[in-house]
């Protein structure tokens, strides 16, 4: 057919050469087989034939444009529209190719033109929306979307960027405040609809599954992940989520391998390098951890996490400054990183820098102010008897924000037990607070039976309280969960070498005996 | 569930050998126990293994003593005093030591040491006044007898002592102007509660010496 309108049309113009709309008919043959060489030929003569022929100015700049000659586009479209000035299809191709020249109010203002001319110019709304990319602009990106998906409901490109529209969020208040417009729910049915219409879309697989990943459906997660990795093997994205996934259920074996694959497929790719890095420091693999995390970290210097971790692992090295380095920069990036304070403080005190510990301590409980186990710490570290008082207040808060802190009521209680303070003029008082002591110790052992230093400090108050038969029975426990606790078996001996207490302790192990004795009897009666 | 304090410290022992406390606690236990020759295996074979400690010095020291073995006591004393020179337990050691050799001047300066660092010892003043001589050192004796109950005023052994001292001084020597200010302090004591529970004997040497004492040409002015 096409041949046989070729011929026809060759034919006329053999006939009459000056035959401007068989030139251009015969162009549109050619642009339909992609000809485009011979299409631009053909399109060019017709115009210069009939200088008022408007479709034939279109369709030249169209194939101007397509051979990226964007200037003779532009002043074909231009003459198109002059020449006729309701002409839908060469306003639409004058705003793609405004796009291209990235003159992008100019083609927002073309394709409302479109859209006055043909309301139900679909793609002229959708396209419009897609340039619509700025937060303050989410409203009318999203009616645009929609404009077009009610003008053609089955329109895949519309509903997949209207999902991912609503997958972000990110727009903006009347104030210019940021607000959150995710909605989550309408995208996935977007989604869905793609899908509908075109299953192999790995995009939207990817993409839902991204979805159900925040929403913690990991089995559908992970079978719309594992379509989107059969469409496209080589899907980096596709991969790196999937680790995820995997890591979030424990299988770290698969999160590593779908890190490295992620990673195969796109090398510069600092989020799975900084997962799989943090994945391997938890397996304790800290060679490999180092070296991806020190990629991540030269792909992403701003990664405040990937230098917190890089830093934990540098906590083994001899030099100490190589950690600290790191942990600065965390804290560089994000000054509210409360965990990179609270390691930077384990790190100065293990490298002897007890002032400095304190100092990071404090810090933690300055940016994260119900960090209990921060609190201890700083309070652990307060040890010489001027800082008594804030050893207390710290121990307090530490144990207001999480009562059932068995580390801390065991310290607690030391410091109590100890109980030795510096007045304001420099006097040394040894105040001990025994019954203080002993409810934290108690407590201590509450939480947590098997705390046998627990049970050995509790020992050694109730001996000073002479509460000896109480005192003999604690430091026994201690020694029976820890059989090889020097101290405790030291102070058992100290108690038994004490007169008193071994007569006491020998009268309370007859006692029992005496009551069942008496209460054998009373059966046998 | 052992109540013999041995069995715990030879697991401490067993489990943490270099515990300086837990030897030092055992060795004590086998002195107590009345076990000195154990005893000092025992030190010189830590001491020998993991280095000096001075309290366990001390306590080889005092097995020695119990042996008999003076020298070495001497010996092992003084290498805790190297170490430990303030430490009124090694002090008191050193001054058992030097009473068991009949040293009394070494005794003395021991106790005098110990007095240096913890002045309100009645212990130490009660074994100062127990080295002299109540007859030719009587005046010193009922000094060190006095301090010792001026610290503790509740304790009957040292007023029976310190009268008995105040008796032996005065019967000795004629009453000397030195004495004057401590005639009033004598009777003074004899009108403690605790007077009238001393045994007759002492009680009527001393009505005896107030006597001679209010005859005295002095009486006057031992009065004001």
């Amino acid at each position: 057919m096409v041949k046989n309108a070729k011929q026809l049309l060759e034919k006329a113009i053999e006939l009459d050469p000056k035959l401007s709309p068989a030139h251009f008919k015969l162009g549109l043959l050619y642009q339909s087989e992609g000809d485009f060489n011979s299409a631009i030929t053909y399109f060019e003569q017709a115009v210069s034939l009939d200088p008022s022929f408007p479709a034939a100015e279109c369709e030249l700049a169209i194939e101007l444009g397509r051979q990226q000659k964007f200037e003779d586009a532009r002043e074909h479209f231009l003459n198109a529209l002059e020449l006729d000035p309701n002409f839908v299809k060469a306003y639409f191709n004058y705003a793609l190719l405004l796009v291209e020249l990235n003159d992008l109010e100019e083609a927002k203002n073309n394709f409302d033109k479109v859209a006055e001319i043909d309301q139900n110019y679909a793609p002229a709304y959708f396209n419009k929306a897609k340039l619509l990319t700025n937060p303050d602009d989410f409203e009318e990106a999203r009616k645009n979307y929609e404009t077009a998906l009610d003008i053609k409901e089955d329109y895949t490109e519309a509903h997949y960027s209207l999902a991912k529209l609503l997958l972000g969020g990110k727009a903006t208040n009347k104030d210019g405040s940021n607000v959150d417009k995710r909605d989550w729910e309408v995208a996935k049915s977007h989604f869905y609809k793609v899908l509908q219409i075109d299953e192999n879309s790995h995009k939207a697989n990817y993409n839902l599954a991204r979805i159900l990943f925040q929403e913690n459906s990991f089995k559908k997660a992970k079978s719309y992940l594992a379509k989107a990795i059969k469409l496209l093997p080589k899907y980096s994205k596709a991969h790196y989520l999937y680790a995820r996934i995997w890591e979030q259920e424990k299988n770290f074996e698969k999160a590593t391998l779908h890190y490295n694959k992620s990673i195969e497929y796109f090398s510069d790719n600092p989020k799975a390098l900084f997962h799989l890095g943090r994945l391997q420091f938890l397996c304790d693999n800290f060679p490999e951890a180092e070296k991806n995390l020190k990629l991540s970290i030269q792909l992403d210097p701003q990664n405040a996490k990937a230098n917190y971790f890089l830093a934990k692992i540098l906590t083994q090295d001899k030099d100490p400054s190589l950690a600290k380095k790191h942990f600065y920069r965390a804290l560089e990036i994000n000054p509210d990183f409360a965990e990179a304070y609270f390691d930077l403080a384990f790190h100065s005190e293990h490298s002897g820098d007890i002032n400095e510990a304190k100092i990071h301590f404090q810090k933690a409980t300055d940016v994260e102010q119900n960090f209990a186990e921060a609190y201890f710490n700083l309070a652990r570290l307060s040890s010489t008897p001027s800082e008594y008082d804030l050893a207390e207040r710290n121990f307090e808060t530490a144990l207001e924000i999480k009562e059932d802190f068995d580390e801390c009521h065991y310290f607690f209680g030391k410091l109590l037990a100890k109980g030795e303070k510096m007045t304001k003029d420099g006097t040394l008082l040894v105040q001990p607070q025994t019954e203080r002591g002993i409810y934290h110790f108690k407590q201590a052992i509450k939480i947590n039976p098997l705390n046998y230093k627990a049970f050995y400090e509790l020992g050694i108050l109730l001996s000073k309280q002479e509460q000896y038969e109480e005192a003999f029975q604690s430091l026994h426990t201690s020694i029976e969960i820890n059989p090889d606790f020097a101290n405790g078996h030291y102070q058992l001996a100290v108690l038994l070498m004490n007169k008193s207490a071994q007569s006491e302790i020998a009268k309370a192990k007859k006692a029992p005996r005496s009551k069942q004795a008496s209460l054998s009897k009373s059966k046998k009666k | 569930m052992s109540l013999d304090p041995m069995y715990h410290l030879l697991k401490a022992l067993e489990l943490d050998p270099k515990n300086p406390k837990a030897a030092y606690l055992h060795s004590k236990l086998l002195l107590d126990q009345g076990s000195p020759n154990a005893a000092i295996d025992f030190i010189n074979s830590y001491l020998a293994e993991f280095g000096s400690h001075p309290d366990l010095h001390k306590l080889l020291a005092l097995a020695y003593l119990q042996t008999g073995m003076i020298e070495k006591a001497e010996e092992s004393i003084s290498q805790a005093l190297i170490q430990l020179p303030r430490s009124t337990d090694i002090l008191h050691a050193a001054f058992r030591i030097k009473k068991a050799k009949g040293d009394k001047f070494s005794a003395f300066h021991f106790l005098e040491r110990i007095i240096r660092h913890d002045d309100q010892s009645v212990e130490t003043y009660w074994e100062m006044a127990q080295l002299l001589d109540p007859k030719t050192e009587a005046e010193k004796r009922t000094n060190l007898l006095e301090i010792s109950y001026s610290i503790n005023s509740k304790n009957f052994k040292i007023f029976k002592e310190l009268i008995i001292s105040y008796c032996d001084w005065f019967e000795g020597t004629l009453p000397q102007k030195e004495q004057h200010s401590y005639r009033k302090t004598f009777f003074d004591h004899t009108q403690s509660t605790f007077f009238l529970k001393l045994p007759q004997e002492v009680r009527k040497r001393s009505m005896l010496i107030l006597k001679n004492i209010t005859l005295h040409k002095d009486y006057f002015n031992f009065l004001t």
